[in-house]
């Protein structure tokens, strides 16, 4: 603070390289990064591997084992249908991660485009913009999934990702055009108006590589709920099919059963996507930390 | 020439038997920051002493310690900062032995501390009065006395409406008012040591020189010890009885201020004395001295003197053994083996290509105009809520020359360079151009030869360029949009520009936060060279650089102009610089200009009393008797400029000049009283040479 007037040009300053490095550092000793890496590391193979990871194949009816507690056997026992759920949860893995990731790879994308041209260009752009996105914002997240996928027939996978992906949209919208309004400002974007760049190269030459960093811990944050959203979605019996091992259409498959003390076949799912979301929040939170210092 | 050894642990001002004991004295102090686990040296073995009463300046360069060294007197070092050696005795008391409670006590009432950011000094959600009533509420007076009190703190640190202040928010008030109240709640418990680190840096010239006649006015009235922190010599010559020069954490040079400035016995201080634009020295007279070289980075541990690298007189014993400080000549300290030897040191007038393009001569036929600016204004908002911040500019700007635009912050220099650059589009009915055509008002409508034409080098490097694109990028990229030249070519072109400007090939890779301050305005210099510019806009180009590093880059400007004979339009608060590169200079108040001129009658005058008051506010390096000529109060809000001369409220000339009353009413013309020298005033060219002429005697 004391150097004000000279201390960004002090020498031996942060160089990039060290930043960088001195992230890294950081990321490996935040335990919050750390256990949220293992977390959502856990879950990802999972996805990769799906059934060749399982167990037991996680369709394959039994009607005779059902209900079965958790054994050796059947490490998170049996559902209603007598299918293994430890090997359904591992296979469940994939379908919420990839539209959970998919969505939230939508709404940055759009949302980062939509903050950039809406936080550059200012004026009438950004008041048309942004009174959408409240008005969008005003609106509860899954209400507006639900209705969006109600007046669709036949939801798929993709759609539902789509549908995600915009709802999210406003919100990276209104964070990057927070950073953009800032970075704008920076004496740089004067100096290409000078050399006669136009505006897409200022947005995403200039602008976009200095706003990555809160983009992607937006992105990271935005995972967490886009996590919750399939979840809940799938557990109110959209989008995915009801005999797919989803983690949310086992838990509503299988709640009613947890009065008659059959708790596993719907809290082991539960419990995954528990630890999926609490996985990439603290990944989040590491990213922050990193970060925004 | 007796040289007197001492252990370098001795504290050389408590030198007398019956000195009294120091308010302040650093034993063989050394601090270092843990970074990455690894102890990194910042302060070396400095011993100092500050006796009661005593103002003490440190100075140097950035990164050389100059805080560090504050903030252990305050024990108030960083989380990771540590004393690894050494004591820091305040009025004979170890402050690292302390309680935190005792060390309570010291703060609250016996040492105070200003730093350079009066603003985030202040908490923005609390009103003056509550903040400067908290440190009487702390001294257990109740909340009507410490009001009271309050409003006598303020009143003591000439604030004109002490009431009033009291009842506005820290964002209310401009950098000079803040700091003042800063200064307030520091001295409002009569502490015995003051800490000021670099407290008008950042300030206009003339908001600091009112800064630092309150801070002499309150040194006068209660004797405090000061301990006074900058990187500016001018102003620690004006401050301070003795002065300790800083390199790399080791005080390289100690003694009383008048005699280290005038006859320094150091290389580091004989280098950066000379890099410092003098008065009646410009441009062409003389070249600036740079001092080669950069400060060793954090933590380096040489084994002879820290700044033989860097020397110009380096000898073989340097490189081997660490000089200890000794009385050089029995004046002051020096930590030099060859101390007689210093003011021999080397000239470097700098490492610049063009240093040997010679000067073309300057004829009285003079060129054409290059850029002419006619009734040019520049209004904001609309109606009833329209801000006018320019007003009917009438200028030109010949090839080659350079035109020094000097004001205080809220004048319109940086608005009028917008103006030019096409970045903001004037009012209707303005006229600028180019080669006698007219300019499109903003870039869009300009043709990329004139984009090209007219650029800036920005004040601030760190925000000019793209920290995410290479050097090479950045100059190739500006080759190719206003050179019109394919990326291969652009690319060797850009290579060309930057070795040109001494950025060294190694670098062409790198980004900018891998650069220092000085490089990375270099490359931003390259950028704005990249189209063959006729005209580039300088916005306070050094200001963020330190004095040696500025040194190099004003040479830089200058063969540049004279190899391509390129116009400057010089924008700078700091009038040494100015001076030292104008041809003419343009002094602005509030959207007008007051005067503009020839380089140097603006500045020897008779000039206009706001030139005045800027010139008689540059603490001078030399010592020489300034001219003190206040400007009083505040710079008024644009919004709703005084009738009349917008100078009629701070004028020091208007009381007693008999036409008080015309100055209240009537707005002068900027009309020539003598060839080229333009003033906007209602007093005569004579008048204001006879009222100048009594006060330069008066103050000699």
């Amino acid at each position: 603070m004391t150097d004000a007037a000279v201390a960004g040009t002090r020498r031996g300053g942060a160089e990039l390289g060290v930043v960088r490095r001195e992230r890294w550092a950081l990321l490996r000793r935040s335990p919050a990064f750390l256990i949220g890496l293992g977390l959502v590391g856990l879950w990802v193979a999972g996805a990769v591997l799906g059934s060749w990871a399982a167990p037991k194949d996680p369709q394959a009816l039994d009607p005779i084992h059902k209900h079965q507690h958790p054994s050796l056997a059947h490490w998170f026992g049996t559902d209603v249908l007598g299918r293994d759920v430890f090997s359904r949860v591992i296979v469940g893995s994939r379908s919420i991660l990839l539209i959970a990731v998919g969505a939230t790879v939508i709404g940055t994308i759009l949302g980062t485009m939509l903050g950039l041209v809406s936080g550059y260009f200012k004026g009438i752009v950004d008041e048309v913009i942004m009174r959408l996105v409240d008005a969008l914002l005003a609106m509860p997240v899954i209400v507006v999934a639900l209705l969006a996928i109600a007046a669709l027939d036949h939801p798929s996978n993709v759609v539902v990702t789509l549908i995600i992906g915009f709802v999210f949209t406003p919100i990276i919208a209104r964070t990057v055009r927070a950073s953009v309004l800032g970075e704008a400002e920076l004496d740089y974007v004067a100096a290409a108006k000078l050399r006669t760049e136009r505006a897409p190269h200022i947005l995403f030459v200039e602008l976009l590589p200095n706003i990555l960093p809160p983009v992607i811990v937006e992105f990271t944050v935005r995972l967490g709920y886009a996590i919750f959203a399939v979840a809940t979605l799938s557990f109110l019996g959209v989008g995915a099919s009801p005999d797919s091992p989803d983690w949310g259409s086992q838990v509503a498959t299988h709640y009613s059963f947890i009065n008659q003390g059959i708790w596993w076949s719907s809290l082991f799912p539960a419990a995954a996507i528990a630890t999926l979301a609490v996985g990439v929040n603290l990944l989040a939170d590491g990213l922050v930390e990193a970060f925004e210092r | 020439m007796t040289r007197n050894e001492r252990p370098a642990t001795d504290s050389p001002a408590a030198s007398g038997p019956a000195a009294p004991i120091p308010a302040l004295r650093f034993d063989g102090l050394h601090v270092a920051y843990k970074v990455r686990g690894i102890d990194r040296r910042v302060l070396s073995d400095v011993s100092l002493s500050i006796a009661p009463g005593e103002a003490y300046g440190l100075v140097g360069e950035s990164g050389c310690g100059k805080s560090t060294a504050a903030f252990a007197a305050m024990r108030y070092l960083p989380r990771n900062g540590s004393i690894t050696a050494g004591r820091v005795m305040f009025e004979g008391a170890n402050v690292g032995a302390m309680s935190n409670a005792a060390m309570r006590e010291l703060r609250k009432n016996a040492i105070s501390m200003v730093y350079q950011n009066p603003i985030g000094a202040l908490n923005p959600t609390m009103r003056i009065g509550a903040q400067v009533a908290e440190v009487f509420r702390i001294e257990g007076f109740d909340r009507a006395e410490s009001l009271s009190r309050s409003e006598q703190a303020l009143g003591a640190v000439q604030i004109a409406d002490p009431g009033q202040v009291m009842r506005r928010y820290p964002h209310q008030l401009s950098g000079g008012m803040a700091q003042r109240v800063v200064i307030a709640m520091a001295v409002a418990t009569n502490p015995r040591l003051l800490i000021l680190d670099e407290p008008t840096t950042g300030l206009d010239a003339t908001v600091e020189a009112e800064v630092l006649d309150v801070v002499r006015a309150l040194r006068t009235t209660m004797g405090t010890a000061v301990l006074f922190i900058s990187h500016n010599l001018g102003v620690i010559r004006s401050m301070c009885d003795r002065v300790g020069v800083l390199y790399a954490g080791h005080i390289v040079e100690e003694g009383e201020t008048g005699r280290i400035l005038s006859d320094p016995r150091h290389p580091y201080t004989v280098g950066l004395l000379r890099c410092i634009p003098r008065a009646g020295r410009g441009k062409d007279a003389v070249r600036l001295d740079t001092i080669p070289g950069t400060l060793p980075p954090l933590g380096a541990d040489a084994t002879g003197c820290v700044y033989a690298p860097r020397c110009g007189l380096v000898r073989d014993r340097c490189q081997r053994e660490r000089p200890p400080i000794v009385e050089s000549a029995g004046r002051h300290l020096t930590r030099c083996f060859f101390p007689e030897e210093a003011p021999a040191l080397p000239r470097t007038p700098g490492d610049e290509f063009a240093a040997n393009v010679s000067i073309p001569p300057i004829t009285d036929d003079r060129p054409a105009a290059l850029v002419t600016l006619v009734g040019v204004g520049k209004t904001f908002g609309h109606d009833d809520l329209a801000v006018r911040v320019l007003r009917d500019i009438n200028l030109h700007l010949r090839a080659g020359e350079t035109l020094g635009l000097v004001g205080e912050s809220g004048s319109g220099k940086t608005t009028l360079a917008k103006l030019l650059l096409g970045l903001v589009a004037p009012d209707a009915g303005s006229r600028i151009a180019l080669d006698g055509r007219q300019l499109g008002a903003v870039l869009g409508d300009r043709s990329a030869a004139d984009v090209g034409a007219v650029q800036i080098v920005f004040q601030n490097p760190d925000s000019a360029l793209n920290r995410r694109h290479t050097v090479r990028h950045i100059v190739s990229r500006a080759v190719v949009k206003l050179g019109g030249k394919s990326k291969g070519e652009a690319i060797v072109r850009a290579e060309i520009l930057l070795a040109e400007m001494r950025v060294d090939a190694r670098l062409h890779a790198a980004k900018p936060a891998q650069l220092s301050g000085g490089l990375k305005q270099r490359v931003a210099i390259a950028r704005a060279f990249a189209g063959s510019p006729r005209l580039v806009v300088c916005d306070e180009p050094t200001s963020a650089l330190d004095v040696s590093v500025q040194a190099a880059i004003l040479n830089l400007l200058v063969d540049l102009q004279r190899s391509e004979h390129v116009s400057y339009l010089f924008i700078s608060h700091d009038l040494g610089v100015v001076r030292y590169l104008s041809d003419r200079i343009a002094v602005m108040y509030l959207g007008r200009i007051m005067e503009l001129g020839p380089a140097d009658a603006v500045f020897s005058g008779p000039n206009h009393p706001y030139t005045e008051a800027l010139v008689s506010s540059l603490p001078s390096v030399d010592g020489e008797p300034t001219r003190r000529v206040r400007l009083v109060g505040e710079v008024p809000s644009v919004t709703d400029p005084p009738s009349g001369c917008v100078l009629h409220t701070r004028c020091p000339r208007r009381a007693g000049s008999g036409v008080e009353s015309l100055c209240d009413t009537v707005e002068p013309d900027l009309v020539e009283v003598e060839p080229g020298h333009l003033l906007r005033c209602h007093l005569s060219l004579e008048r204001l040479r006879e009222m100048q002429a009594t006060v330069a005697a008066v103050s000699v």
